[in-house]
């Protein structure tokens, strides 16, 4: 009986012991509070968020930006209208073409603004750069002259062509084919020589169509996509006869210069006659170098995209028109 | 049997002891602090936006971005506004002081407060916006992200995100400070237009240094002292690194009302704007003949015309020759051509009528010329003159060790 007893007392104690009541769930330590939206955060949310699901960061975050560059955000000002230029220009295009949904498929996660130039310590800059197809860095927003096409049409291709890499890392492009067009002419050092002109003049001549398109076959077809539609049709046209024009010039002045001083005027004729003959193959591949590349992109578009490049080039440059002032 | 029920007891009563021990609820783990982390780091970002709004006038920098690597100081002015949003005004830049940005209070390695959208606060980490080519891709080499370090009574202590060893210290601002700013452009063309040569006697020990106002930075020029930044005040310049005198730190300095120099408030050190008292990039020539240098210098002049004629046959040396001029050197005419060495001209500190000449660097054909050199020699030797400017075309700077050496100078 004494046991049953102690039995009773001990048994007690653990129902005693073991009644802990856990203090409820409060509410959370941390801020989950909604942040105030701005009318900037309402128009992004409004036109890249919630319909393309494109988060726009145009507040600084050094997470998002290489820190060894001495980089700042843009002015709040300047964040609409160069995200309405880059939505006019960019996503309404696409969409016009290749149907409403085509950019909601297919888009980078997010939009890093930056203020003003990339600029390197050997005095180039970088215009823009995409990392794995999911956010895009857009450099000089607060530099954009909405008067002047040629500023709005500087910044929007970087896009363009960035937009290029993340279609291609969805739908290869026919790589192998691609790049035995000028297969050895492909260069890290495509930045050498410094002079700009120089630099365009032997890229060119070589059938790039510009002297960044160097540096391997993905850049040469982003370059591609990116000149096809920061250009009409005409401007394209004419970018190609340029390049012809110049081959030949500079065929022209080196025969020249090789003759020396004391060319006549007859010395000289001929010597124009000449380089004007030879250089007219040269400069006739050369263009035709880029035509090739030119195809394989619009099969691109129009196979794997179901898109006319021509006809995207047309819609862009008329939506170009609706951004200017 | 009865051996056995009382060890059963015993043994029953041991693990209803464990049991009771074990469901003690005493699995929290001891806290150090009251809150938990989350509590903590939320409660030190809403104190910083608190403190930061709290003034009423706002907040002062003089933020010196790069005093190890050639750049000076930089004033800003900060009111926090809202939760969100701040002005700014700068001695600095294009501030504008209607515009406002936005900031925010995050948790970066440590409570940091970042200004988040365009002010002028970010036209010193702009790249492509240097103060000379040695900063191309970097601007002024400054920060917007500021890592809370510490209040220190009323200010608040930060380090900067970018480079961590810099410690910026946010000073309560006045009403004053804003109206202020514009006086810092007194102090800044006093010193643009100084010439940049600044000066100072510590302790016997007397430094010069060139003032770059793109860089607002003072490079010393005879390695008797360290560099140093100047961010400008309304009414002087603080410097850093400060100058330590008889065991004294100094970094705030007064400019003088005759705008000569600044000196601590204690009185008793001073940094010396060094005028020249005449302006030697003007054309100035003189002659190697009587009444024009001293006897001491012709007798120089002969040795080398005559080694030099020997040598260079063709290029014979002329007597009159140039010293000062836009290349600020002596340069002699020889034949068709000339030889040139560079002259430093100066003021000298604590007598505002004295020139001070040192030996510059060799420039054209001097490398052909070595016989030349104890003219220029004898000039820097003699230096300081007394200078007497008798006409705007004509000068005597006499030595002020030697009354009787004196040099005229023309201007024709």
């Amino acid at each position: 009986m004494k046991n049953i007893y102690i039995y009773l007392i001990s048994a007690l104690s653990i129902f005693t012991s073991c009644d802990y009541q856990e203090d409820p769930i409060t509410d959370s330590n941390l801020d989950t509070t909604t942040p105030e939206l701005s009318t900037t955060d309402v128009w992004l949310r409004d036109n890249y968020a919630i319909p393309y699901n494109i988060d726009v960061t145009y507040q600084w975050d050094e997470g998002r930006v290489d820190l060894n560059r001495f980089l700042f955000p843009p002015f709040l000002d300047n964040v609409v209208p160069a995200m309405n230029a880059v939505k006019t220009i960019w996503i309404d295009s696409y969409n016009q073409v290749g149907g409403v949904d085509f950019v909601r498929k297919v888009a980078p996660r997010e939009l890093v603004l930056v203020g003003g130039f990339n600029l390197n310590e050997d005095g180039t800059r970088t215009l823009g750069f995409a990392e794995g197809g999911k956010n895009i860095v857009l450099f000089e927003v607060d530099l954009i002259d909405f008067s002047n096409r040629a500023s709005v049409i500087e910044f929007v291709k970087t896009v363009q062509h960035e937009y290029t890499h993340i279609l291609n890392q969805t739908i290869r492009f026919d790589e192998e084919a691609f790049q035995q067009i000028t297969p050895a002419d492909y260069t890290a050092q495509w930045f050498n020589p410094a002079d700009t002109q120089e630099r365009f003049d032997i890229a060119n001549s070589l059938g790039f169509i510009t002297d960044y398109a160097r540096l391997n076959h993905t850049e040469d077809f982003a370059e591609m996509v990116e000149t096809l539609l920061s250009n009409t049709a005409t401007e394209y046209a004419a970018i190609l006869d340029n390049i012809k024009t110049r081959i030949i010039q500079n065929a022209v002045s080196q025969a020249i210069t090789n003759l020396g001083p004391g060319a006549t005027a007859e010395d000289i004729a001929i010597a124009t006659n000449a380089a004007t003959v030879t250089a007219q193959p040269e400069a006739d591949r050369a263009v035709n170098l880029i035509r090739q590349k030119e195809a394989i992109v619009a099969d691109y578009y129009a196979r794997q995209l179901n898109i006319d490049i021509y006809e995207l080039q047309k819609v862009v440059a008329e939506n170009v028109d609706k951004v200017i002032n | 049997m009865k051996l056995i029920k009382s060890y059963i007891s015993i043994i029953s009563i041991i693990i209803f002891s464990l049991l009771i021990v074990g469901c003690e609820d005493n699995n929290d783990p001891e806290l150090l602090f009251d809150d938990t982390p989350a509590v903590r780091i939320q409660k030190d970002i809403d104190e910083l936006r608190n403190t930061l709004k709290s003034s009423p006038d706002g907040w002062k920098i003089n933020y010196f971005t790069g005093v190890d690597r050639g750049l000076g100081g930089f004033t800003f002015l900060f009111n926090f506004l809202n939760n969100k949003e701040v002005i700014m005004d700068s001695d600095f830049g294009n501030p504008d002081i209607n515009r406002r940005s936005l900031y925010d209070i995050t948790l970066g390695s440590t409570v940091k407060l970042t200004f988040t959208t365009r002010n002028v606060l970010h036209e010193l980490s702009d790249g492509a916006n240097f103060p000379n080519n040695d900063f191309i891709g970097q601007g002024y080499r400054g920060d917007f992200e500021f890592l809370l370090v510490s209040y220190e009574g009323d200010d608040i202590i930060f380090k900067s995100n970018r480079n961590r060893s810099n410690i910026i210290r946010f000073t309560r601002a006045t009403a004053d400070d804003w109206t202020n700013l514009d006086t810092h452009q007194t102090i800044m063309d006093v010193l643009a237009n100084s010439g940049g040569s600044l000066g100072y006697d510590n302790a016997g020990n007397v430094s010069k240094f060139n003032f770059d106002s793109a860089t607002r930075y003072a490079t010393n020029t005879d390695g008797t002292a360290p560099d140093f930044g100047i961010a400008y005040t309304p009414t002087g310049i603080i410097i850093s690194p400060a100058v330590e005198v008889n065991g004294i730190e100094y970094s705030e300095f007064t400019m003088s009302a005759d705008e000569t120099k600044f000196t601590s408030s204690d009185g008793l050190f001073s940094i010396e704007i060094i005028k020249a008292p005449i302006d030697m990039s003007q054309a100035w020539l003189t002659a190697a003949r009587p009444g024009f240098v001293p006897q001491a210098f012709i007798d120089l002049f002969t040795a080398a015309k005559t080694t030099h004629d020997a040598t260079f046959a063709a290029f014979p040396l002329s007597d009159i020759f140039d010293v000062g001029g836009s290349t600020l050197s002596i340069t002699f005419g020889i034949g068709g051509t000339i030889a040139r060495h560079g002259l430093n001209f100066s003021g000298v500190i604590g007598d505002p009528t004295l020139l001070d000449v040192s030996v510059g660097a060799p420039g054209t054909n001097w490398q052909f010329v070595p016989w030349f050199d104890p003219m220029v020699n004898y000039i820097a030797d003699n230096a300081p003159y007394q200078v007497n400017q008798t006409s705007p075309t004509r000068v005597e700077l006499t030595s002020e060790a030697d009354p009787t050496i004196t040099f005229v100078l023309l201007i024709l």
